[in-house]
């Protein structure tokens, strides 16, 4: 026992008073009355003081938790067990789901009640539990006796549970019957995104059986699918093509009722297209594409003139765009840095990447070498061809006095030398200077060997040496022959005269002819004859007799690489996981008239093929966190000019673009997610440094802004207070310079409520976990019982008590003031 | 006034009965007659042999009736225990925060006495006390005794948990039309946002009680670990970061790991809020602690503990003689480490072998064995097939496989099936493995392996955010506190799993948590103040007022007799 007020004990010691005041006590009648009173005041005193005992609890708190709701086939009737435990609990609460109507008997049982949607407008049992354990007073054994279908609109039955199980209240389950729906719809769930314009899924599941399933919308009957059936539910998965972008309602009627549900429909995807060749590319990509894309050019792109100064335009014109194409584009026409700046965001960004085009794409527009080159799903392949260039040679021969005896012979050798080694297709011509000069042989077809070796043997030495003029009509000799290369050969002793041969020798190095000098005999150096090499930009040699006579050269046959652009018709095939084709992969597709020559990457994807080489047409792989494809040919160009009959062309080109773009839009990735009353949102930058200028932003569409703060690097977390019945649509993007919100993606939160008809059996509580986590059982097998956890015990109050005593003892003082008492006389002889 | 320990006819009856008793006693006086003595020698002696034994008289003296009847009645009223009436015709709901912000300073404290002296003021029989942490728990059901709430409270100590009245109130506080007002006294800090109060109803009335002489509802905010966040490091695949997100303004958090204390890479500080960034840590599963230095690192809030993510290689054992494709496929993958199967989370064997024991595998089956050529082997006959079957196409890169190439290769149908078996497992025809095979020619085949491998260790992302009272990512796993915080296992019975309050948990796959208190105010409180009222007297309520009374009489009462005033 304690007191609460022990102040009050302080007036004990006053009570002594009462036996001197108003006059002291004398006598056992005075001592009896005395102590009656006294011992009636101090139990005032005592009562004053508040005391109170603890007492231990041995009856607990029963909370009967019915289960009226829209799924239960009948009202729950309470069992006369229940009953008369109830009765015998020390107080008695009654939660209640949906309308329930009690008898008068029963509704007495209960101390106190709690209703939850009393319109049958939803089924909160996780609510219910969790008021149920709250109803049972802390350190007061419990129990909690439910009766219910196990079926909830929402499954958030963990918070009751858990403190159910915690408290030691065990809790004893009926389950009470349900109503088992045939052929109705649970639940729509996109499958992946769903964009304007693209082939979309969504699977719908039910319970029971259904032919098919249809889903509509205001604007009609989007699709239509046969649903498999199997073990009490339905199972269908629907293509459509959302018609517009934005928060669409729709409803998916199947044999046994109907679900409905708030489809989000992205906006087109975002397509930055890059173009050089194909005027007016960007546009007919576009058409080609459909409303599924938005096709984005930069003015400059389509000229062909990206420069430089472009750069911003280009910068503007990517943003965060999910997908960059490429189309015919020469490297060299883009800015600087740019190639490099595509490839980082592919492998960092995941920005997607779609190279295609003909003879300005690939190896052809100059992308070997480059940054892109690692990136592409193929290899370069360009097929070479030897070629031995034409050339026209002159010999102009130093017939002078000079170069008598062995010298001319050995010029003569050294020339029959040189046009040994031209061509048949090659030309050559003579020129002696022997003070004069002449044409020996006039510039002809190296094949005339005859004629050619006739006038070298009729050469003789005899005269001056001019050579000036002898290169001078070789030059104008040269003018109008066509060929690759034009080269001059003078073989001399040296002993020239000087003159303005740089002047000469300059003009035709600037229009292709070369001019080298061969010192013939004597001397091994002749600076003269060096520097004539040197301006003709040909080559010095020294011969000093017939034991080392050089190997003149005129020209190098050379290797050259063939156009990888291919044209002409070529068969194609399909390949590739059903990814890449929306269901049945073709097997006729048309013929393509052109195609650049490449070869797949190990890893790499392809989709397209041709027939003939196995070439790939289509490829694509992952390359860092973006996906690269290449498309071989021109997408709206002449090489696809045959693909312009085949219907699903830009079909297959759209689901090639959308599988190649990045699966988000934006520099956040967001995830929203239904807590309780709240509705969380996460946003996960995509990239490093995507939050250093930008933060994620959203708001729902009644304009509700929400409050991000970063909880990690790059990860950024919000809160809303929102009716879970209610679903939310949400817009989420990001802030701009000016902290404005750039939309970039919808979403919708659906409602944690469904109608309870329509919960998945799958979804529903489970009542013999509950039971055995709890420590209770099943009503029907286990007797019922209190949780004996009790951590504190009751008080009692003993002031009542003590004022009752005190009233006692006053009527007993009274009573004893009162009563005639016998006479001394009698009392003597009673003695 | 009401009576608590009697009923309003016990108590009529009662005094009914008192005044029966106490007129009864009344007329029980003696008639005196005249006796003439000749001596006062024999007075004593003829007062007593003149005494007539009359029982009853005519009822005389009624004051002195009256006197006595009021101090009978007094005594009876007080036994009846008497409250004065409060009933105001609103119902009372008086909620008690006691999540960790209460924990600061004397803010609990102060709440309590608050909370006792305005339940004092409220009609016995229509208010409700709920304390509200972790979970609701009444404090005093209506009609209860206030001396159980003190009782009650002395139990009651603040967790580290996040406020939970927002909760409370719908579930507690949703009132319909026809029903009598409520009126909703908050005591505490936790802020309830407009949203939350429209959800209630315009028969609900809530109310902030602010403690006299308090800073509770002030913007005070005391230093506190608001939550651990870890992912993925730049640092490399088998990395991680830790976040800590702290309020009050100290910048003195370290990471302690095991010996080492490591001070945060970046300190950043933005909207009231400190993140903290530690950087690279091996991701290992072992639990960290992140705390502040020195004074104020008690667990409640300025200590939180997690469990590194598991970001190892996959300990994948394999039989000697694996086809060359697959061989090839599992050695390219960085992701797995080979072990010995002791070691190994995954092993990759035949359908047959024994190889690795009960571990989920990869498991090579014959064209001739298997009818479908990828099979996926789960264990709960529970499971949906078709949904198994469904979500395999994505989550293990099925789609991506050209089905018609294979099948034209091996001139079988290629077809996906579902079995139920004892351990995880996922089969493939072995025909399909070989380095000439056509599945491991196509370029989907290193995905969907090391996809298969992800999918058999069941390994759990790694959880970005640990908080109290925030659901896990992984709803269905049953989790065991360690520690002896709680014996009853997390259990979410069909729904989300929410852990409660702040602790270190373990789940079956190693994976996991917890951490911290959340921030005093995350969001704008939509809830109108009040002062608290002045304490009442509590010496001087109606029954002691009665006890006093009835004392007094007493007393008075005595000397009337003892004077012979009183007959």
């Amino acid at each position: 026992m304690r007191f609460l007020e022990p102040n009050f004990l302080w007036l004990l010691p006053l009570v002594v008073a009462l036996w001197f005041w108003p006059r002291a006590v004398t006598g056992r009648a005075d001592l009896r009355a005395f102590l009656l009173r006294a011992a009636a005041l101090v139990l005032v005193v005592l009562a004053l003081a508040r005391p109170v005992v603890d007492t231990s609890v041995e009856r607990g708190d029963a909370v009967v938790v019915l289960d009226a709701s829209d799924s239960a086939t009948a009202a729950p009737v309470l069992p006369e067990g229940v009953r008369d435990f109830v009765r015998g609990a020390r107080r008695a609460a009654l939660v209640t789901i949906g309308a329930v109507q009690l008898g008068p008997k029963d509704a007495e049982l209960f101390d106190a009640r709690l209703s939850f949607a009393r319109d049958g407008s939803s089924s909160p049992l996780g609510a219910a539990l969790e008021a149920a354990g709250g109803l049972v007073p802390s350190g007061v054994p419990g129990a909690v006796l439910l009766f219910t279908d196990a079926r909830a609109t929402r499954s958030d039955f963990a918070a009751g549970a858990q403190a159910l199980a915690e408290r030691g209240i065990p809790t004893f389950v009926s389950r009470t019957s349900a109503t088992e729906p045939n052929g109705l719809p649970l639940s729509i769930e996109p499958l992946g995104t769903l964009r304007v314009g693209h082939t979309g899924r969504v699977r719908v599941r039910g319970l029971g059986a259904t032919d098919s399933v249809r889903l509509e919308s205001g604007d009609g009957v989007l699709a239509e699918a046969f649903a498999t059936s199997a073990d009490g539910r339905f199972d269908a998965v629907l293509e459509f093509e959302p018609p517009t972008a934005g928060f669409v309602a729709v409803r998916v009627v199947a044999a046994g009722g109907v679900a409905e549900a708030t489809l989000a429909v992205q906006d087109p995807l975002r397509v930055a297209y890059l173009g050089g060749r194909i005027q007016g590319g960007g546009e007919a990509l576009g058409q080609l594409l459909g409303a599924g894309f938005d096709v984005r050019t930069s003015p400059r792109a389509d000229d062909g003139s990206l420069d430089e100064d472009a750069a911003g335009t280009v910068e503007r014109l990517l943003g965060d765009a999910p997908l960059v194409v490429l189309d015919d584009m020469p490297a060299e026409a883009l800015p600087e840095g740019l190639l490099e700046e595509l490839a980082e965001r592919v492998e960092q960004r995941g920005t997607g990447l779609v190279m295609s085009g003909g003879s300005a794409a690939f190896g052809p527009g100059g992308y070997a070498d480059t940054a892109l080159e690692a990136v592409l799903p193929v290899d370069f392949v360009q097929r070479e061809e030897k070629r031995d260039p034409s050339t026209t040679l002159v010999v102009i021969i130093d017939t002078s006095g000079s170069m008598g005896g062995e010298r001319v012979q050995l010029a003569k050798e050294v020339a029959r030398l040189a046009i040994q080694r031209l061509l048949p297709h090659d030309k050559v011509g003579l020129v002696e200077f022997y003070g004069a000069k002449r044409w020996a042989a006039p510039i002809q077809p190296a094949s005339n060997h005859i004629e050619i070796e006739r006038a070298i043997n009729r050469l003789d030495a005899g005269g001056g040496t001019v050579i000036l003029p002898a290169i001078e009509e070789a030059y104008y000799g040269l003018q109008n022959i066509e060929t690759r290369y034009k080269h001059v050969l003078v073989l001399t002793d040296g002993g020239v005269e000087r003159g303005a041969f740089e002047p000469l020798l300059r003009r035709m190095a600037d229009k292709g002819m070369t001019v080298s000098t061969v010192l013939v005999g004597g001397n091994l150096h002749s600076e003269f004859l060096v520097d004539i090499a040197n301006w003709g930009k040909g080559r010095f040699y020294s011969v000093p007799n017939r034991f080392n006579i050089p190997e003149v050269l005129l020209k190098q046959p050379t290797s050259a690489q063939l156009p990888s652009y291919r044209t002409g018709n070529y068969a194609v095939d399909a390949r590739g996981g059903s990814v890449w084709w929306g269901g049945e992969r073709p097997t006729d597709l048309p013929d393509i008239a052109g195609y650049v020559e490449s070869e797949a990457r190990p890893g790499a994807d392809v989709t397209l093929q041709v027939a003939d080489t196995g070439q790939p047409l289509a490829a694509s792989w992952m390359w860092g966190a973006g996906r690269v494809g290449a498309f071989m040919t021109e997408p709206v160009g002449s090489g696809t000019e045959p693909w312009s009959d085949w219907p699903e062309y830009g079909r297959f080109m759209g689901r090639f673009l959308a599988r190649c773009a990045s699966p988000d839009d934006g520099p956040y990735r967001f995830e929203a997610r239904r807590q309780g009353h709240e509705v969380v949102v996460l946003a996960t930058a995509r990239f490093e440094g995507a939050n250093a200028n930008v933060r994620p932003a959203a708001r729902t569409s009644q304009d509700r802004a929400f409050d991000f703060v970063e909880v990690g690097r790059g990860i950024f977390e919000a809160r809303l207070a929102s009716d879970p019945e209610r679903e939310l649509w949400l817009g989420v993007g990001h802030t701009d310079a000016g902290a404005r919100m750039v939309e970039d993606r919808r979403l919708v939160v659906p409602s944690a409520s469904v109608p309870e008809v329509a919960v998945d059996p799958a979804d529903q509580l489970d009542l013999d976990r509950l039971a055995a986590a709890t420590g209770g059982g099943s009503l029907a097998t286990t007797g019922l019982r209190f949780g004996s956890r009790t951590t504190t015990g009751a008080v009692r109050s003993l002031a009542p008590l003590l004022a009752l005593l005190a009233v006692l003892l006053y009527l007993v003082d009274v009573l004893l003031r009162r009563l005639p008492r016998r006479a001394a006389s009698q009392r003597a002889s009673a003695r | 006034m009401n009576l608590t320990s009697l009923s309003g006819a016990g108590f009529w009856l009662g005094a009914l009965a008192l005044a029966g008793a106490l007129f009864a006693l009344q007329r029980l006086r003696v008639r005196h007659r005249e006796v003439t003595v000749v001596t006062t020698l024999f007075w004593r002696d003829a007062l007593e042999e003149t005494r007539a034994r009359t029982l009853m008289e005519r009822f005389r003296h009624p004051l002195a009736y009256l006197l006595a009847l009021l101090v009978a009645l007094l005594g009876w009223l007080s036994f009846g225990a008497p409250i004065a009436d409060r009933d105001d015709g609103s119902d009372h709901l008086f909620v008690l925060d006691v999540s960790a912000p209460m924990a600061v300073g004397e803010r609990f404290e102060e709440a309590t006495r608050a909370l006792i002296d305005e339940v004092r003021r409220t009609d016995r029989a229509h208010r409700h006390v709920v304390a509200c942490g972790s979970r609701l728990e009444t404090l005093l059901a209506p009609g209860e005794d206030e001396l159980l709430l003190e009782e009650r409270l002395a139990a009651v100590e603040p967790e580290a948990c996040a406020p939970g009245v927002e909760r409370a109130l719908l579930v507690l506080a949703r009132r319909a039309g026809e029903d009598p007002l409520l009126v909703v006294h908050l005591l505490g800090d936790a802020p309830v946002r407009t949203e939350v109060l429209a959800l209630l109803g315009d028969r609900t009335r809530v109310e902030r009680i602010l403690p006299a002489g308090s800073d509770a509802g002030s913007q005070r905010v005391a230093p506190a670990i608001v939550d651990v966040a870890c992912g993925p490091s730049a640092s490399g695949l088998d990395r991680v970061d830790v976040w800590a997100r702290t309020v009050g303004g100290r910048t003195d958090l370290v990471l302690v790991d095991g010996a080492d204390r490591r001070t945060p890479t970046t300190v950043a500080t933005a909207d009231g809020r400190t993140l903290f960034t530690f950087e690279d840590l091996a991701g290992d599963g072992r639990a960290v602690t992140v705390e502040f230095e020195g004074p104020g690192a008690e667990p409640l809030r300025g200590r939180a503990e997690v469990v590194l993510p598991d970001r190892r290689a996959l300990r994948v054992a394999t039989v000697a003689d694996l086809p060359t494709g697959l061989e090839m496929a599992l050695r390219s993958n960085a992701g797995v480490e080979f072990v010995e199967p002791s070691r190994a989370e995954v092993v990759v064997r035949y359908v047959g072998d024994d190889f690795g024991g009960g571990l989920p595998a990869l498991e090579l089956s014959t064209a001739d064995g298997d009818d479908e050529a990828f099979v996926l082997v789960h264990e709960s006959d529970a499971a949906d097939p078709r949904s198994l079957l469904f979500e395999a196409l994505g989550d293990l890169g099925l789609e991506w496989i050209d089905g018609d190439e294979l099948a034209t290769a091996t001139g079988r149908a290629i077809e996906l099936g579902e079995r139920v078996g004892p351990v995880r497992a996922f089969r493939l025809w072995a025909e399909l493995c070989g380095s000439g095979g056509a599945f491991a020619r196509d370029a989907a085949f290193p995905l969907v392996v090391a996809r298969a491998l992800e999918w058999l260790s069941g390994r759990a992302d790694p959880h970005w955010i640990v908080r109290a009272g925030d659901p896990l990512p992984d709803a269905r796993a049953a989790f065991e506190p360690n520690g002896a915080e709680s014996t009853a296992a997390l259990d979410p019975v069909g729904g989300q799993l929410v852990p409660p309050r702040a602790g270190l948990y373990r789940s079956g796959d190693g994976a996991v948590l917890i951490a911290a208190g959340p921030a005093a105010r995350p969001f704008d409180d939509a809830v109108t103040s009040r002062d608290a009222a002045a304490p009442p007297s509590s010496a001087f309520d109606l029954a002691n007022l009665l006890l006093l009374l009835l004392a007094g009489l007493f007393v008075v009462e005595w000397n009337l007799v003892r004077r012979g005033r009183m007959p």
